[in-house]
């Protein structure tokens, strides 16, 4: 008896192995895709490239020759477990000849982003990069190196105190708003960027550290999640309604202060319609009234995120 | 084998080699050889560095305090540390003690064997100081009962309370927070990994808040004594191409006091409201299970990841009284407490892809609900503020709502340096339980984005798109009219709004010159079109700028600025008809900043950072009681200055200066004193203003490895 294989399921079969073959293998894109490893490994990188930059990985986790996972364990790829085989960049060149380049890594590299963060997810998908597919950084082409830097002894975006300086590179905005007189402690060093935020990608808003924004205010401020008695039905849905997570002129990081951030929601007949205009303040010229200064609406609806006392339908108890 | 089949396993063949050609081939060297002789492995070694002396403030202010613990004026210890080591198995030990010697302490130890294990510990202080000019009269300031002094003379309004300036006293007022954490990770193999994640957060002080009786009420302070527990455990397998990770998370929060009670200093119309009692935050907790899988790989880079959780959150705290003002007639509580219990739900899903070498595509959707079912009951004897019940029945509301998000995206590169995308996100949310204005809304969003990178030195991308929510079933003007609403009121979150945006970013690398720019512009125009009462405009548009030089090898130097422009309109009606006022608002706020890094010589180093924000917030009203309030203005100037002399390769002397001043001028703080309105007895916390300069002296000492001068952290 004869047992004959189809030619296209010995294609697929072939086919199917061929992945799992590649899976150790820079990317296409690469610059020195195909090309040939090194003769000699680190000892071939570091006889041109033996500056303190260079060097300074050798005092970090990514230079431990006692990991066996390590670029530097035993019997791993050294410098080109990262930068790709670097044998055409060592090749004697003819005149004129421009050196064939490595993968080299950053926002200013020539090498594409994707082939970059490859190189950094074919050892850290496990831990950092599961998600990273599903977030903004990778859709926005950032590079893992535009925030760490490998080769220094300290990477700046890991340390708490440093790590909103790289985060203003891109995030601009952020440094100025976190100057305003009401806003959460970073300038401070307190807090710093990725305790409310996860820049490794996740499906959450805004890549917060938990799935919404509340569940995020929720880890420092647990109090307000209740539930209450009386509910204050915008605090349930969104603490963005009132507040301004990254900074504000007003108060408890509102948006606006009241009565008109209250007034933009709230038109009761009475107090809660009335136009209090400047002549209510002390000294305006009119009789001083309770919801403009200090706490003005708050004054009296102190519980504004919401009350658990059976009389505090108001949220004044 | 059929035609058909043939055809299919082809197909499926060759897509599957295309993914595998996403990958080039290079036959594996021999590393065996590769010695690595040149490689400056530390080996066992450690480098660690401790600094100590001594600062001097010259002011005090709870502002300039506030986080940094530097808030009286004096003398302080300057006390840091931080070192690691490594061990030739590849074990690592790092610690970052820093401040010691002030209230802001923060203690950091991290370590383990890569590959392994790791952990963290770690401790902070996080001081939050609120005001230093308060001024109360309560006595027992600190714990849950608030009493008047011996003597005190109750009146109608503050301008009568006679014994008020000899019974007020000074109060520092705020809270410290202590964090507490442990955590680890624990690598089975390559496939399993553990991970378990434990934080605390201790709160004691006081903060302010009002306890009203009717018209009148009274700034005090209530207790901050809470803590927060989280902890943090999942399970993790992972395979060549997927992964799938199972998790818990548990929150759980304990205030120690669930109540305040304070004293009325104000006479009443019932002469036996004499106490107040408010609720504090009730002690409660959240679980949470959570469900994560993946899979990469896939043909045409396709990654998939979906996530799945289940919580429910729960609080039970035992209800006060109706009321503490005797004579008042309640019925009996229908029932003693909440059973809070909030469920809450969620699944996503996200793909990205890339079927073509220039086409990227992802797509996601999320689907998320949250169920009140609390206990609901009606509260027959509500009283107002201690003094008289209201009359009315009222019944607790449930709130919860279903919300579904479907978003997808298209990049395609038509040029190597210019990529186009198109872009859109639509959700729906319904909300459930009790009735609200609106219960149901859609959300849209298209937007259109171009980066060019013409090089690696340049990259601009800009993204603009209009968002739109719309009402999917009608505004119920009938629940608004029951909650005694003008019907003409929208309130903002749940009103038709259109946002038209634009987002601009820029990061410019000079080529070989040693210079870096950052450029944001961002633009939000909110229009509120079927909004009459309420919010009915707003603007946001900021703009910023950051560049880096690096001018020699040892001088850098940086410049960053940013204008914010927060700009708002809202309509009301005093009649309780048609609009008759309208209020515009609009916060501005600069800021500027640069410094300079240099070496000056191989010992000496000087840094010098300087920041000026200004910001102002105007209000105007037109129409019924119009007027323009006075800016609301701050004012911020900060120097940071310092110095290294380097005596030798382990030590060094730390000379630095902080300079910092704050105007702050503010309407609804200026000048109010604890009498200053006639029914609001205050505690006359004045707008922060303070000008501190803060200078230290220390010694800096490395030990392990002589540091090398040029050497860079």
């Amino acid at each position: 008896m004869t047992h004959k294989i189809s030619v296209p399921r010995l294609f697929l079969a072939l086919a199917l192995l061929l992945p799992a073959a590649a899976l150790a293998e820079v990317p296409a894109s690469a610059p020195n895709a195909g090309a040939s490893y090194s003769a000699r490994g680190a000892d071939t990188c570091l006889s041109c490239h033996d500056e303190e930059a260079v060097n300074g990985i050798f005092k970090t986790k990514h230079g431990q020759p006692g990991n066996a996972r390590a670029p530097f364990g035993a019997g791993q790829l050294q410098c080109e477990a990262c930068h790709g085989p670097g044998g055409n960049h060592t090749k004697k060149l003819k005149k004129g000849e421009k050196r064939p380049p490595n993968i080299r890594f950053g926002r200013d590299s020539e090498t594409p982003v994707a082939a970059q963060n490859e190189m950094c997810l074919g050892c850290h998908r496990q831990t950092v990069g599961a998600m990273w597919q599903a977030g903004p950084h990778d859709a926005n082409d950032v590079p893992c190196a535009a925030c760490h830097t490998v080769h220094k002894p300290r990477d700046a975006v890991r340390i708490r105190s440093t790590q909103p300086d790289v985060c203003y590179t891109c995030h601009v905005d952020k440094r100025s708003q976190f100057l305003k007189p009401y806003a959460h402690p970073v300038r401070q060093g307190k807090l710093a960027c990725s305790d409310c935020h996860t820049p490794h990608g996740t499906t959450a808003d805004a890549q917060l550290i938990r799935p919404t924004i509340n569940e995020t205010c929720y880890e420092c401020h647990a109090e307000k999640r209740g539930p209450f008695l009386w509910e204050h039905a915008p605090v349930t849905e969104n603490c963005a309604n009132c507040h301004s997570p990254h900074g504000s002129i007003n108060p408890g990081m509102l948006k606006a202060r009241g009565p008109l951030l209250c007034q933009s929601c709230h038109s009761q007949q009475g107090h809660q319609s009335y136009a209090y205009g400047p002549s209510g303040l002390p000294g305006g010229g009119g009789p001083p009234v309770t919801a403009l200064a200090l706490g003005n609406c708050m004054n009296c609806h102190s519980q504004v995120h919401g009350s658990n006392h059976p009389s505090g339908s108001s949220l004044t108890r | 084998m059929n035609k058909r089949s043939m055809t299919l396993s082809l197909a499926v063949a060759a897509i599957l080699m295309a993914a595998g050609a996403a990958h080039a081939e290079t036959a594996a060297p021999d590393t065996s050889k590769w010695a690595c002789s040149k490689c400056p492995f530390p080996g066992k070694g450690y480098d660690s560095t401790v600094e100590l002396g001594g600062g001097y403030l010259s002011d005090s202010s709870a502002k300039f305090g506030d986080y940094t613990g530097l808030n009286e004026k004096g003398g302080y210890v300057v006390a840091n540390a931080d070192g690691q080591a490594t061990y030739e198995s590849g074990y690592w030990l790092s610690y970052d003690l820093k401040d010691l010697g002030l209230d802001s302490r923060e203690v950091r130890l991290n370590g383990g064997k890569p590959g392994s294990y790791d952990f963290s510990l770690f401790y902070d202080r996080v001081p939050h100081h609120i005001a230093d000019t308060g001024e109360t009269i309560f006595r027992g300031i600190g714990g849950s009962d608030l009493t008047l002094p011996a003597g005190w003379v109750r009146a109608g309004s503050t301008g009568g309370m006679t014994a008020l300036g000899s019974s007020l006293y000074g109060t520092d007022i705020g809270y410290d927070r202590d964090r507490y954490g442990i955590g680890g990770r624990y690598f089975l193999n390559q496939q399993w990994s553990f991970k378990l994640d434990y934080k605390r957060d201790d709160r004691s002080g006081d903060r302010p808040t009002f306890g009203s009786f009717g018209s009148v009420t009274s700034q005090v302070l209530r207790p901050v004594g809470d803590a927060t527990d989280r902890i943090n455990v999942s399970a993790r397998y992972d395979g060549s191409r997927w992964f799938a990770q199972l998790g818990y998370y548990g929150s759980f929060y304990n205030d120690r006091s669930e109540s305040l009670r304070w004293a009325n200093p104000f006479n009443s119309f019932i002469p036996a409201a004499t106490t107040g009692q408010m609720a504090l935050a009730p002690s409660n907790s959240y679980n949470e299970a959570a469900l994560t899988a993946g899979v990469h790989g896939l043909p045409w880079h396709t990654v998939i990841t979906f996530s799945a959780a289940t919580g429910v959150g729960t609080q039970d705290a035992t209800f006060l009284p109706y009321t503490l003002t005797p004579g008042l007639a309640t019925a009996a509580l229908p029932i003693s407490n909440l059973d809070g219990q909030v469920k809450v739900n969620r699944a996503d899903l996200t793909a990205s892809a890339r079927p073509l070498d220039k086409l990227r595509l992802r797509g996601s959707v999320d689907w998320d609900e949250r169920k009140d079912d609390s206990k609901q009951a009606t509260f027959t004897s509500i009283v107002h503020t201690d003094l008289f019940p209201v009359g009315e029945d009222r019944t607790n509301p449930l709130y919860g709502y279903e919300r579904v998000r479907a978003r997808g995206s298209a990049d395609y590169d038509f040029l190597s340096y210019l990529t186009a995308g198109l872009g859109g996100e639509y959700r729906k949310v319904d909300r459930k339980g009790t009735p609200q204005e609106l219960m149901s809304e859609e959300f849209d969003d298209v937007y259109g984005r171009l980066q060019f990178k013409p090089s690696g030195y340049l990259g601009l991308v800009v993204k603009g798109g209009v968002q739109e929510q719309n009402l999917a079933n009608y505004y119920d003007t009938n629940v608004a009219m029951a909650l005694g609403e003008n019907p003409l009121m929208r309130k903002y979150q749940l009103a038709n709004r259109r946002r038209d945006y634009v987002d601009f970013l820029a990061n410019l690398a000079m080529g070989d010159l040693p210079l870096t720019l950052g450029m944001s512009v961002f633009y939000g125009h909110d229009r509120y079109p079927h909004s009459e009462l309420g919010l009915v405009a707003g603007i946001d548009s900021r703009s910023a700028l950051d560049v880096t030089w690096t001018v020699t090898p040892k001088v850098s130097a940086y410049a960053s600025a940013g204008v914010e422009r927060v700009a708002s309109t809202r309509n009301g009606s005093a009649a309780f008809s048609t609009p008759d006022w309208t209020a515009s608002v609009s916060d501005n706020f600069h800021s500027y900043g640069g410094g300079v890094r240099a070496k000056v010589s191989d010992r000496v180093g000087v840094d010098v950072d300087y920041t000026y924000s200004n910001g102002a917030s105007d209000t105007v009203l037109a129409g019924v009681g119009a007027g323009v309030f006075p800016a609301v203005t701050t004012r911020l100037n900060s120097l940071k200055a310092d110095c290294t002399v380097g005596l030798n390769d382990r030590a060094t002397l730390v000379f630095t200066w902080w300079y910092e001043k704050l105007d702050t001028k503010d309407w609804a703080f200026e000048g109010i004193g604890p009498s200053t309105l006639p029914t609001v007895l205050g505690l006359g916390i004045n707008p922060y203003n303070y000008s501190a300069n803060y200078v230290t002296a220390s010694l800096r000492y490395s030990f392990g490895p002589p540091k090398k001068a040029a050497e860079s952290e």
